[in-house]
């Protein structure tokens, strides 16, 4: 009986770092065998539990860190996605467009004249931002900003990617200036994979299940949301970016109802429907961001 | 400093103990309220390894594996004692006040 206890806890330490288990693989085993007592045959379920959060905070990094770290390392991978989403967007659109056998005219191209022209700024700023130059990625994110404005103006085309994702990429980085965070580890490492899946599958949706694209946009960013909440327990820096990315959103969806108001374009939204459009963008952010903060207190004391 | 983490430095006040032997000490010190996982037991010595307040100070194969020792260091002493005149101070906000009531009657 102890033996086939013992082979279920092994199946369940096998989650750790190879490192980890061969520092302390014995320990823990022992440990859990004699705290099992005799008799039993399966693992406990609180011990299943605590051995799966200990092995995936190890994965995401175990070391302490202080709730400023936490923040730090959050706003620097919120400001990778942000800056993939504005750098990528354009592409991503052209690639499903010339797939999906629209031709491959200039007319076609033209349309994303600002975003491409941006590009290679913002391709930059994301690779100097993963290697922590962040005054590079700064001044490269501003240009990637001023190139698409320049060049929307000039052309009068809009910047599809959003010419304003780069102003909050910008923001996300101004503390990174300050105050470096140390090196991101665990799910964070692929971070700039998330708004690629989130372009992906809203094209995707937009080609093959049009009637149903709001909801399948809606759905995965609800997933994300939800993902990230979840790995609350884990690392708490998932929420905070993801919390960021959302939060710049809202700043910047607010921000085009501000000046669609001052101009007159358009109609005009009641109070209430303001109120919707506010409680509805900020819910999301709201709950990340507080559950983040409580948890990344709880992690910081010893 | 998390409830766990003072009761696992309490734990080792008197004397150097291994993993299991920690995990009853807690639960004999907490009076039962504090029940240490194993994967959290060792999360947390790895934090207090870390910042100095613990550290193996022997180790031996028992059933042909390693058990290792764990005691407090001087640092984690002071940390344990300075947590405790915290909590006491935060008591003392309320057992003060209710014991004032009960002297103006006497």
């Amino acid at each position: 009986m102890s033996d086939e206890l013992e082979k279920r806890y092994a199946r369940v330490l096998r989650l750790y770092p190879a490192g980890y288990r061969h520092e302390r693989g014995d320990e823990l085993m022992a440990t859990l065998l004699e705290a099992a007592g005799d008799g039993r045959k399966w693992p406990a379920a609180r011990e299943s539990v605590a051995l799966t959060i200990g092995a995936l905070r190890e994965h995401a990094g175990g070391q302490r860190r202080s709730v400023k770290e936490s923040w730090l390392a959050a706003a620097r991978v919120a400001a990778v996605m942000v800056l993939v989403s504005a750098s990528a967007g354009a592409v991503v659109r052209l690639a499903f467009e010339f797939a999906t056998g629209a031709p491959a005219t200039w007319w076609m191209v033209e349309r994303y004249v600002p975003d491409l022209a941006a590009l290679p700024f913002g391709v930059c700023a994301v690779i100097t931002t993963l290697r922590g130059r962040y005054r590079v990625a700064a001044a490269a994110t501003a240009l990637a900003f001023l190139t698409a404005f320049v060049v929307t103006r000039a052309t009068d085309e809009y910047a599809w990617g959003g010419q304003w994702q780069y102003p909050v990429a910008f923001a996300l980085l101004v503390p990174l200036l300050v105050s470096s965070p140390p090196p991101v580890s665990g799910v964070l490492r692929y971070a700039a994979v998330f708004p690629l899946v989130l372009l992906v599958g809203n094209e995707v949706a937009s080609n093959l299940l049009r009637d149903v694209t709001g909801i399948v946009n809606y759905a995965l960013i609800a997933a994300l949301c939800g993902a990230a909440l979840l790995w609350v327990v884990v690392d708490e820096r998932v929420a905070m970016a993801v919390g960021l990315l959302y939060l710049g959103q809202l700043v910047l969806q607010l921000a085009g109802i501000t000046v669609s108001v001052a101009r007159g374009d358009g109609a005009v939204l009641g109070v209430v429907d303001l109120a919707l459009v506010i409680a509805v963008g900020a819910t999301g952010p709201l709950v990340l961001l507080s559950a983040a903060a409580l948890a990344a207190r709880r992690h910081a004391r010893l | 400093m998390r409830e766990p983490t003072y009761f696992i430095l309490a734990a080792l006040q008197d004397e150097p103990r291994y993993g299991y032997a920690i995990i009853k000490q807690v639960d004999e010190l907490s009076r039962g309220r504090v029940k240490l996982a194993t994967g959290t037991l060792y999360s947390a010595l790895d934090r207090l390894t870390t910042e100095g307040y613990v550290r193996v100070v022997d180790e031996e194969i028992v059933n042909g594996r390693a058990r290792r020792y764990y005691t407090v260091t001087p640092d984690g002493e002071a940390a344990l004692r300075a947590e405790a005149v915290r909590l006491a101070e935060a008591a003392r906000v309320v057992t003060d006040r209710v014991l004032r009531p009960m002297e103006g009657l006497a």
